[in-house]
């Protein structure tokens, strides 16, 4: 048994130099196919994280109606605090609020000239657990919230969050139906390949048949080259989109520390990398699989 | 004598053109049987039918015991391992040396490197050809390429070893020098049928013939050694 699989995986290798040609054809189409594959799961990959972020750091600020009354205020201090969403509160009142307004409002202090008594009124600025991550959750707490009898208003930024998963999901959806079609391409190539290559094989074939060769034995090493091409050519993905990412690593990641507060990019690790090259010799052996069906029809 | 080959009334036909019909024969072990006839007489078909290349229309064809007729598909690479089969073109893989060539029918059973060395270094001495065994199938002669058939046929020590005109490409000398190799092989046991339109060459080695006409069985005749 041991013999003949190293015969067959000998028999691979062999053959993958006698057709240099096709084989380079068929590795090529899936390592573009995986480059950009690998590129959109990198991309959503640290989009996800993003949004995580952002949820993490997004405050929910309750605002308390302005004839709330201090034990009103405590009331709900505990009502909220008693909310398992709630991580953390920050009592602000109406005092500091204004105080706050004014210095936003530095040198145009002239528009509240005209007010006689503080328009603002208490409220609290709440983190939230890391486990509210998305914008359903956030809105939820958020009527929880307004429930409570002192509590005006909650504002959370929500408008914001919605559109920014609005705009991760359809790049997830476009990245699914792109790997998609994608694959589809890739495993047409390589089936394609395999035919070519059976189709030039023919006699050797039709030979290994008369000498008594059962068909798994002429199917395998067939089945193991679609795999390596598969292989090889999510390895070039792999090696190519690493490069790319170190050569921008830095300028990107000064960029997004610079605008979206995220300070470390993801790129992959060694688990990914080891699926990829998992998917890529499915992708190969599925292509040959498809192909070595037309075996039975060389007749010996 | 055991009878190694037989042939129950077997008929073949494609699209419902008769190749066989109703063919009776028995061709014992050690025997040395020449298939005679002019082309499209029948005889390559019945040599596909005994190494299950093709499926005989009617009849039971039963090969060292075993009735060959209904084998599954499964089963047939086990059952060609057990004969040689040698061809008009050689049937070489053109890409693969000798060594290689020869070396094809140990490693579908998974023999070791060792052995299949050993085993294909001894074949091919015997054919004559060592000094050939790194060199490709172009590369050499016609009567060379038929050796490495020859030695790629018998290197399983086959019970029967089946040829189809295997000099048919060879001028006449090379010719007498592959029959040579045939009757070594035979003098070791094996069975030997070969289909041959030359009805002089098979009358010259004298063994048994069967001849074959239209695919009818016209006779099979022993005839006297010379």
């Amino acid at each position: 048994m041991f013999n003949k699989i190293l015969y067959c995986i000998k028999t691979a290798f062999r053959n993958m130099r006698a057709n240099f040609g096709l084989n380079v054809l068929a590795i090529s189409t899936i390592a573009l196919t995986f480059i950009i594959c690998i590129t959109f799961v990198v991309v959503l990959t640290n989009a996800a994280a993003l949004k995580t972020l952002w949820a993490e750091r997004i405050q929910m600020i309750v605002y308390l109606k302005r004839t709330a009354t201090p034990s009103d205020v405590e009331r709900a201090r505990r009502l909220i605090e008693s909310l398992p969403e709630v991580r953390s509160l920050h009592f602000v009142s109406r005092d500091d609020a204004l105080q706050q307004f004014r210095m936003m409002l530095q040198g145009q202090d002239s528009i509240l000239e005209g007010l006689n008594e503080n328009p603002l009124g208490h409220s609290f600025e709440l983190r939230l657990s890391p486990d509210i991550k998305d914008d359903e959750q956030m809105a939820a707490v958020a009527a929880t919230l307004k429930k409570i009898d002192a509590v005006d208003d909650v504002e959370y930024g929500r408008a914001w969050i919605e559109r920014f998963s609005a705009l991760f999901d359809i790049l997830k959806i476009t990245g699914i139906v792109l790997a998609g079609l994608l694959f589809l391409f890739s495993l047409l190539i390589v089936n394609n390949t395999l035919k070519l290559l059976l189709t030039s094989r023919r006699d050797e074939i039709e030979i290994m048949k008369l000498v008594g060769a059962t068909t798994a034995f002429i199917k395998t090493p067939l089945c193991i080259e679609g795999m390596l091409q598969g292989i090889i050519g999510v390895a070039i993905a792999i090696l190519v989109v690493s490069l790319a990412g170190l050569a921008v690593r830095e300028p990107l990641q000064h960029l997004m520390a610079l605008y979206a507060g995220m300070h470390r990019l993801i790129f992959l690790d060694p688990l990914s990398c080891c699926a990829f090259l998992a998917l890529g010799a499915g992708l190969g052996l599925a292509g040959s699989l498809c192909a070595v069906g037309g075996l039975e029809e060389i007749h010996a | 004598m055991h009878a190694i080959i037989e042939f129950h009334n077997v008929s073949k036909c494609y699209n419902s053109t008769p190749a066989l019909s109703d063919i009776n024969l028995t061709i014992n072990k050690g025997d040395f049987v020449f298939l005679t006839g002019p082309s499209g007489a029948g005889k390559t078909t019945l040599l596909k039918l005994i190494f299950l290349s093709e499926r005989p229309t009617e009849g039971e064809i039963i090969v060292n015991g075993v009735n060959i007729t209904r084998m599954k598909s499964s089963a047939i690479p086990h059952f060609r391992r057990k004969l040689g089969v040698v061809f008009q073109d050689f049937k070489l893989l053109p890409g693969k040396t000798v060594f290689e060539n020869v070396a094809l029918g140990l490693e579908i059973i998974g023999l070791n490197r060792k052995l299949i060395k050993r085993r294909v270094w001894q074949v091919v001495k015997w054919v004559g050809l060592l000094q050939k065994i790194d060199s490709y199938p172009p590369y050499l002669s016609g009567g060379e390429q038929q050796r490495v058939a020859i030695a790629r046929a018998i290197i399983n020590n086959p019970m029967l070893l089946l040829a189809d005109e295997p000099t048919g490409n060879l001028d006449p000398g090379l010719a007498l020098e592959i029959m040579k190799l045939f009757k070594a092989i035979n003098t070791r046991g094996t069975t030997i049928v070969i289909a041959t339109h030359n009805r002089d060459m098979a009358e010259t080695f004298s063994h048994n013939i069967v001849a074959l006409s239209h695919g009818r069985l016209l006779e099979h005749s022993h005839l006297s050694a010379s």
